[in-house]
């Protein structure tokens, strides 16, 4: 035995037991994971830590927010009742149930469990056993979407699937001042302006909102948690009731609060500390699965998903009728049968009504319309002969990560060679494994690579900030625009070098095929261009994007794409890319893609690019 | 006695005194077909998790009645549940099945094995329940609620 270990025994033989065990376990628990996590507390620059809640009523101590050893001496002393009167120590084990239940088992204390009216009642009426988490998917057309939202279901004792829509809803979302324009929204959002707050609502107004009046489709994970797990929980969202948050857009968002609230359901749960700078709603429902808390999701179809589906179960004729009667068109369905003409009256109630909300038409015309329709088909005494959407069979959680690393060699026709390194915040381009997103559809976010030959002269190569497209085909029901924005900087073939471009890149058009099998896109474009290349002055290009891109099977696809932009007002007329590419996803985080391009500015090059990329 | 007792409760108390409180959704007026009044603004919203709608919900919303301050009971739970489901609710209807009209016989507390015959009268008197395009949630109420008394196998579940 050393002398150290002497000295603690005869501390522990010596000292009141109580009193030395009180000392030293508040000076361990306030480091504890668990302590921290129930204060929402983040290392800081300014203190040692910070919490994440603004609110002055969250905290016992006048200094609570940056000092979590504070907050726990105050916390237990108002648990110990110092000072304090019979009803206020009650009032305040109820104020915070998660801290009273945790810390009765780890302090020494003779506390009497309180007598919570106001929460007993609440949790009366949700009767939790157990949760879910909800997972709206991006709605169609608009990849910016991806970065969605999510939320949690609250599931009751005894819920039946006839019940679930009744459940509670757990939402954490921002407060925006509703007088701020689109930018300063924007602004204030990614700077922490707004509030944030939870809140709990029936799930059927979730579920309206999203598949139905902004038709995404939502996909449920349940969640392997015991009932007591859900307990305590609810015992934390009981304390955030009033609470505040400062909320960003990127990393502070409702996906990481949704964890740093699920991750009370276990002592040793940690879900927030591993994540990322960005907390992407797909990468949410991934942390949740490396942490084994996931059951096999099931899935809601959009309203737009259902329509498109109830269309292709009718013939031509069939779909004729029901878009005459959507337009207002007198129809004669005699000469269908019963069945036939539900299924028209039902889908010519859906097309309708889903234009209703899509265009905003005017409640006015269009309500008597939709009643009636629904009058009409209630005279017919059969069951709807639709089908519903199958769920699809990857869920968003299998696709790819949403950040990219890639290691390049690039081969240029001068016989020249340079190696590069390229990131990629997040998302997916039209080349990357498409499963568990939507097709036809990319966005990228802080996309750069850069770039090192065999003499080591460096460059970059690309930057660019956002890279967006949007393929959605015309089908028999849906009339689609593509377009696509870019902006950013790359280099373009100058005479014998290749020079650098800012720009700013615009299209709009159609596309044709499937996304998920070969697809078609024609862009009329619109571009900007500064920097080296155009000598530093500013320069409109006009002319088109078009490509095709062919997904040969789960893992392989193959693009051929280019660009041709006619310059107005400098010295050369045009510049134009040609890409020939092909991916090969041999793991689902893994991928190998071959490039060769062709390129035109000043001068032209050829370049061959083998790139392995890893998502993250 | 008791039923007619809480017909009187449900059609005076609650749903009168809180009219002018729409916004938290425990004013029975809600139409069918609301339109882009109760559309959102879709990209922002997307793009940033901003909630659509109003913010009024807290951590209590919807577990206390509509005074605000007991739980919220049965029929209250029944109400809202009808004025938030207004359009799918119809469209059910017409087609006497779907899973919101299932949730509205399960929350009206209507056994399993009697989930059919409401059904049926829900379909065979879809005109008499949504008599127009501006009927109310809280006449869409009174209007089933009559149907299902004057209905030998639903008449004990009246309101």
């Amino acid at each position: 035995m050393n002398i150290k270990s002497k000295i603690l025994a005869i501390l522990f033989i010596y000292f009141p037991s109580s009193l030395f065990a009180t000392v030293y376990s508040l000076d361990n628990l306030a480091q504890n994971r668990y302590w921290l996590q129930l204060g929402h507390y983040r290392t800081a620059t300014l203190s040692d830590w910070k919490s994440e809640v603004d609110s002055h009523n969250f905290f016992l101590a006048d200094n609570g927010k940056i000092d979590p050893r504070a907050e726990l001496q105050a916390t237990v002393d108002t648990f110990n009742g110092e000072g304090l009167t019979k009803y206020q120590v009650n009032q305040a084990m109820c104020q915070f149930p998660a801290r009273f239940t945790w810390l009765k088992s780890k302090v020494e204390n003779d506390w009497v469990d309180p007598n919570c009216v106001e929460f007993n009642k609440w949790k009366s009426v949700i009767e939790p056993e157990g949760i879910t988490l909800v997972f709206p998917t991006a709605f169609m057309n608009n990849p910016s979407s991806m970065f969605g939202h999510t939320l949690l279901r609250i599931d009751a004792k005894n819920q039946t699937r006839n019940k679930e829509l009744v459940a509670f809803a757990v939402n954490f979302a921002a407060e925006p001042d509703a007088d701020d324009n689109a930018a300063t929204y924007a602004f204030k959002g990614l700077v922490g302006q707004y509030p944030g707050n939870f809140s709990l609502m029936p799930y059927y107004r979730k579920v309206r909102e999203y598949n139905d009046l902004e038709s995404r489709d939502i996909w449920e994970y349940k969640l392997k948690l015991t009932p007591s797990e859900v307990d305590l929980i609810l015992l934390h969202l009981w304390e955030l009731q009033f609470a505040t948050f400062d909320y960003y857009f990127i990393d502070e968002n409702c996906s990481y609060q949704l964890l740093g609230l699920l991750q009370l359901a276990r002592e040793d749960l940690d879900l927030t500390s591993s994540f990322s700078m960005h907390a992407i709603p797909s990468d949410t429902v991934a942390a949740l699965r490396d942490n084994q808390l996931l059951d096999e999701p099931n899935y809601r179809p959009a309203f737009g998903t259902k329509l498109f589906h109830f269309s292709e179960q009718m013939t031509d004729q069939e779909l004729q009728a029901a878009r005459d009667i959507k337009d207002g068109k007198s129809v004669d369905l005699s000469g269908f049968t019963s069945q036939k003409q539900a299924s028209i009256l039902e889908m010519a109630y859906e097309w309708l009504n889903f234009e209703f909300y899509d265009q905003g038409l005017s409640r006015k015309s269009i309500a008597p319309r939709l009643t009636n329709l629904l009058i009409q088909r209630s005279k017919i005494k059969l069951p709807s002969a639709f089908t519903q959407p199958l769920q699809p069979e990857i869920s968003p959680e299998l696709g790819h990560s949403s950040s990219r690393l890639g290691l390049s060699i690039n081969g240029y026709d001068d016989n020249a060679t340079r190696y590069s390194l390229s990131y990629r915040l997040a998302y997916h381009d039209l080349l990357d494994k498409s499963a568990g997103f939507i097709p036809g559809a990319k966005i990228s976010f802080l996309d750069i690579e850069a770039s090192i030959n065999n003499d080591l002269n460096s460059r970059i190569e690309r930057l660019y900030l956002i890279d967006a497209m949007s393929l959605a085909p015309d089908n028999r029901i849906f009339t689609s625009w593509s377009w696509n924005i870019r902006i950013g900087y790359d280099r373009q073939v100058d005479n014998s070098k290749h020079s650098g471009r800012w720009f700013t890149q615009g299209g709009y058009g159609k596309s044709i095929g499937d996304p998920n099998a070969l697809h078609a896109y024609f862009l009329a474009s619109f571009e900007l261009n500064g920097g080296d290349i155009t000598n530093n002055s500013v320069e409109v290009g006009l002319g088109s994007e078009l490509g095709t891109v062919w997904q040969v099977n789960n893992n392989n696809k193959i693009a051929l794409t280019g660009n041709i932009m006619w310059l107005v007002d400098t010295d050369v007329d045009y510049h134009n890319q040609l890409n020939l590419a092909w991916n090969w996803a041999f793991d689902t985080d893994w991928a190998l893609r071959s490039k060769i391009s062709h390129q035109q500015w000043r001068d032209e090059d050829v370049m061959a690019k083998l790139t392995l990329f890893h998502y993250f | 006695m008791k039923k007619l007792i809480a017909v009187a409760a449900i059609s005076l108390l609650p749903f009168t005194s809180v009219m002018a409180d729409q916004d938290i959704g425990c004013g029975l007026g809600s139409m069918v077909f609301a339109g882009q009044e109760g559309k959102v603004v879709k990209v922002l919203g997307a793009t940033t998790n901003g909630t659509s709608g109003n913010q009024t919900f807290g951590i209590t919303f919807g577990t206390l009645g509509c005074d605000g301050t007991g739980p919220v009971t049965s029929s209250e739970k029944l109400a809202l549940f009808i004025d938030g489901n207004m359009d799918n609710l119809a469209r059910d209807m017409s087609k006497g099945e779907g899973e919101t009209l299932s949730t509205l016989a399960t929350v009206w507390g209507v056994a399993e094995q009697d989930q059919a015959t409401f059904n049926e009268v829900a379909q065979g008197n879809f005109s008499e329940v949504f008599t127009s395009e501006n009927v109310t949630s809280q006449a869409v109420l009174e209007n089933l609620n009559s149907l299902m008394s004057n209905n030998v196998a639903l008449a004990t579940y009246t309101l």
